[in-house]
């Protein structure tokens, strides 16, 4: 097509456009309610994701090696020692296996201290807390093995602490003890997202495990969840497709005689369909925006007005949103290549119709 | 001499494959002049002229033009006027030069003067008068360097007072471009150098001012 025609088309789009929005009023609704709807489910799927990974990164080792670990590194925030094994618990007559945290200096640990500090005793998740109905200041009795002896001490709890994963506040004990002998170097990265790059540059002579690999089902339910947002923001742009592909062949059938007069201009028509193509591409992208701007502020409105989750089925206390820009990103490019893909379907099956006729019906 | 602009010979059509809209049909058309075509309503004038058009393919026979770019410099101008309702007159009128290849807004202006619609430019078609949507078709018709307009009954919606005012128009335009004119009104008659008579698909006669 010449520049020239091209600008033909142009003026015509911009025309039909002008003075026949509602040909295309409910594409344009239902386009933005979809690109609504992916924006708010995809950021709910993405906030559980965030502050599940979050609260492992945050509270966990980002990688594990058994043994010493005395290199420094510039992608490394800092290495510690520490043990970690099973162990019981009774207070109050009440008893509870747990997993015992005990650790070398580190700060590590300090972002989840709710209450209290590590330096006079242990601390204890809040949600063992409230299970033993244990406080600051409660004596509990702490039984472990050391290989085959077991060992019995009495602890003072010196503080609380909330990681935001059910099971770690529930059964762990976090204890700072720079006396004993430790099997484990915990490493923590400027960047947790990506411990296996880090595992694979630099443990290559250690035995190492990072947290995605000690968290395996875990990191594989958070791909699922990807699939998932994926899917529906699929399926949701695929119905609305299907919407736009009815409004351009309303457009199409209420038009025909407008198309017959640009056939008499000169105009082939694939160059005609090319003015109903671009025609829905102006209007997927508005209703895109459109859907954006709702979908954002009503994500934004989810994370003010925090609305409460049952504690009993989720451990957040709120409904967690995050907006990811690369699903945005997806959504955009699927809309257009969808409503791209329709309109150039329908343009093309039904543009063939007798021009004669269509020119010479009167209104 | 004149200049031959388009040959059409031996030129037969069917819509169903059984009967002939035309049959045979021969004429040759030349530059710079009025032509008309004559005949019953169903005898086969309006399709002759889209054929001529580009707008109806598979039919037998030949349709050979003798002007550059073939179809692009060809024109349309119909009863119903067929302006494009969306768009101001101006744009109608752009479209039709962008798509023939030219873009000159003076061009629009200077021959909407002529035609006494240049405060007309900037109305959408349903704001004129039938009369002044006739004008605003034929100025789409003759911009951008049209060399035939082909018209399927052009005077038809017009009163008797308009209809002597568009041909007077069309002569003073012929000057420079071929009309070909599909119609029943006798007054067309008058302005054409050429008259050609179809009857059941088929030219019955011809009359030449020249003859």
């Amino acid at each position: 097509m010449t520049k020239l025609k091209n600008k033909a088309v142009n003026t015509i789009v911009k025309g039909f456009l002008k003075k026949s929005k509602r040909n295309f009023r409910f594409a344009m609704i239902s386009m933005t309610i979809a690109v609504w709807g992916i924006i708010v489910i995809t950021s709910i799927i993405n906030g559980f994701d965030r502050i599940l990974v979050e609260s492992i990164v945050n509270f966990f080792p980002h990688i594990i090696v058994s043994g010493e670990f005395n290199e420094e590194h510039n992608d490394a925030e800092e290495t510690f020692k520490f043990n970690y094994g099973g162990a019981m618990l009774s207070f109050r007559g009440k008893v509870e296996f747990i997993q015992l945290i005990e650790f070398d200096e580190s700060e590590f640990f300090s972002n989840t201290l709710i209450k209290g500090n590590f330096d006079d005793g242990i601390v204890i998740g809040k949600d063992l807390a409230e299970k033993l109905n244990a406080e600051i200041g409660s004596t509990i009795a702490v039984f472990k093995a050391k290989g085959i002896i077991p060992i019995f001490r009495n602890y003072k709890v010196s503080g609380i602490f909330q990681s935001g994963v059910y099971s770690f506040d529930s059964n762990i004990i976090l204890f700072k003890n720079v006396d004993d002998e430790k099997e484990f170097s915990g490493i923590i990265l400027k960047n947790p997202y990506k411990p296996e790059i880090f595992k694979k540059k630099n443990l290559k002579g250690y035995n190492a495990i990072t947290w995605k690999e000690s968290n395996e089902v875990l990191t594989q339910a958070l791909e699922v969840d990807s699939l998932i947002a994926f899917i529906v923001t699929f399926f949701i742009v695929l119905m609305s497709g299907f919407s736009i592909s009815n409004s351009i062949t309303f457009s199409i059938l209420t038009r025909k005689r407008e198309i017959g007069i640009i056939r008499s201009l000169g105009l082939k028509t694939g160059e005609i369909s090319k003015i109903f193509i671009r025609e829905t591409l102006i209007i997927s992208i508005l209703s895109f925006f459109a859907g954006f701007f709702t979908g954002f502020f009503t994500v934004k409105l989810l994370d003010f007005i925090k609305i409460p989750l049952p504690k009993g089925i989720f451990y957040l206390e709120y409904l967690p949103v995050n907006m990811n820009w690369i699903n945005v990103i997806i959504a955009l490019m699927l809309n257009i290549s969808i409503a791209f893909i329709f309109s150039l379907i329908t343009t093309r099956n039904i543009l063939k119709f007798d021009v004669m006729e269509a020119l010479r019906d009167d209104e | 001499m004149m200049n031959k602009l388009l040959d059409v010979e031996k030129l037969s059509y069917s819509y169903d494959n059984i009967n002939n809209v035309l049959n045979d049909v021969d004429l040759t058309i030349y530059k710079n002049q009025i032509i008309s075509l004559y005949g019953p309503s169903g005898s086969g004038k309006s399709t002759l002229l889209f054929i001529i058009g580009n707008l109806i393919k598979n039919y037998t026979g030949s349709v050979k033009s003798y002007f550059n770019n073939d179809f692009d410099k060809i024109g349309f101008i119909f009863q119903n006027f067929n302006l494009l309702k969306e768009l101001t007159v101006f744009e109608n009128c752009k479209v039709a030069q962008n798509i023939r290849g030219l873009e000159n807004k003076n061009e629009i202006i200077e021959f909407s003067e002529m035609m006494g619609i240049k405060d007309l430019l900037d109305r959408y078609p349903s704001q004129l008068s039938t009369g002044q949507m006739q004008r605003a078709a034929i100025l789409r018709a003759v911009v951008g360097g049209t060399e035939l307009i082909l018209c399927d009954e052009p005077t038809a919606a017009l009163d008797s007072e308009n209809k002597e005012n568009i041909m007077q128009l069309m002569q003073k335009l012929s000057s420079n471009r071929t009309f070909f004119i599909a119609s029943h009104d006798e007054i067309i008659k008058k302005y054409s150098e050429t008259s050609y008579y179809i009857v059941d698909g088929k030219i019955k006669g011809m009359e030449n001012d020249n003859n």
